[in-house]
């Protein structure tokens, strides 16, 4: 099958996504912070990533992150495997694949997230040529990916927007999560849902300049 | 099997005028308006491409991002799925309905041309209608009297708005 290598990043992020239930449960975890902040820890095989250590172009990086910065802090700095850095109340961090995502709340039924994808200076051409292929297929507004999200997003409007139901359960995850060092909670896998209800905590406090009943035990 | 026919209808002499392109255009417009995906994909060369970029007047699909930029191998993926019943963004599926128009060729010879065209599209899906509209440019080539499309782009208009997602091919 023809491909003028545009589709090589694509194809690895769809089957990564593709991992089966079991994966997320065991092998991926979540970690929160006070005032709202989140990331998802790494779940990619290196071989599956754009970052594939044994990917010549990803190879060029790496010496000439070492030519910079020494072998001991590009070693340091390529072990930071997180997938999503979520910053509250509106930013998220894709760091391997050069990408800043911001989220706009226009209406209370209209969102609109600016992406953004950044070259790496003296890193090679085809690492921001991944980067782009990346957004294309993840962040696109044509992309396999994000119009299936979309789809569920607008889902949850339609279903927010009904009287069927007074509160979103928002609880998974809530008996397993456990403190961490950095006045955190950490979920005790990838499906937790402590993410949202520590951005909920962040707005409550925020929204009752700190009055509020503590809650923060329940998140 | 419109393909097959298609090809019944070709003489092998034929050459790329301006009838037969944009009988063509029509032909393609129709199997996307009618759901035949699989049929529009093989009217597409073995290394063709399908491009529909973020920017008016954008230099290349390579250093910019694109609303779609599918190589051959992606466009098959994008309709492999267009097939699955897990496709979640077509359930239900959207209704297109879509005029081809203005058409002219930009350059070429007899054997390959560039072919610009005007399109609008209307798409309805679960009680909403949007409207697309922009210009087409197709590069057709001629190989045993079938027209296969070897790269395909759309300008949209509003390119560069905020969109919900675009599933159905222009």
């Amino acid at each position: 099958m023809h491909s003028d290598g545009a589709g090589e990043i694509a194809i690895r992020q769809m089957r990564q996504n593709g991992a089966p239930y079991s994966f997320w449960e065991s092998q991926v975890g979540i970690w929160t912070y006070p005032n709202g902040h989140s990331y998802l820890g790494d779940y990619h095989d290196d071989a599956k990533l754009v970052a594939a250590l044994k990917d010549p172009v990803f190879r060029e990086y790496i010496a000439a992150l070492e030519r910079k910065k020494g072998k001991a802090e590009a070693k340091r700095v390529l072990e930071v495997r997180r997938w999503n850095s979520n910053i509250y109340p509106n930013v998220s961090l894709m760091s391997q694949f050069q990408q800043l995502r911001v989220v706009y709340p226009i209406a209370v039924n209209r969102t609109v997230v600016h992406s953004y994808s950044f070259r790496l200076k003296g890193a090679p051409d085809q690492m921001f040529r991944n980067t782009i292929s990346f957004a294309n297929i993840v962040n696109g507004t044509g992309s396999l990916v994000l119009t299936d999200d979309l789809e569920i997003y607008n889902r949850l409007e339609m279903g927010m927007s009904s009287e069927g139901s007074e509160w979103l359960q928002i609880g998974r995850g809530y008996q397993s999560d456990v403190g961490d060092a950095h006045g955190g909670r950490r979920g005790k896998n990838s499906t937790s849902e402590v993410y949202i209800r520590n951005m909920l905590d962040a707005w409550l406090g925020l929204m009752t300049k700190g009055h509020a009943a503590p809650v923060r035990a329940a998140s | 099997m419109l393909v097959a026919r298609h090809r019944a209808a070709l003489r092998v002499s034929e050459t790329l005028d301006l009838n037969r392109c944009e009988r063509f255009l029509q032909h393609e417009a129709r199997l996307l308006d009618d759901g035949k995906f699989d049929d529009w994909l093989a009217l597409f060369t073995p290394d063709g491409s399908y491009w529909v970029p973020s920017e008016p007047d954008q230099d290349n699909p390579h250093d910019t991002v694109s609303l779609i930029y599918d190589d051959r191998r992606l466009l098959e993926t994008r309709v492999r799925r267009l097939a699955s019943p897990r496709i979640y963004s077509q359930e239900p599926r959207s209704r297109t309905s879509r005029i081809v128009s203005n058409v002219s060729i930009e350059d070429g010879d007899n054997n390959a041309c560039t072919v610009r065209s005007k399109l609008l599209m209307v798409e309805y899906r679960r009680g909403g209608q949007r409207l697309f509209a922009g210009t087409a440019f197709h590069r057709l080539v001629q190989a045993d009297g079938l027209i296969l499309i070897a790269s395909k782009r759309v300008n949209l208009l509003n390119c560069d708005a905020p969109l919900d997602g675009i599933v159905v091919p222009f």
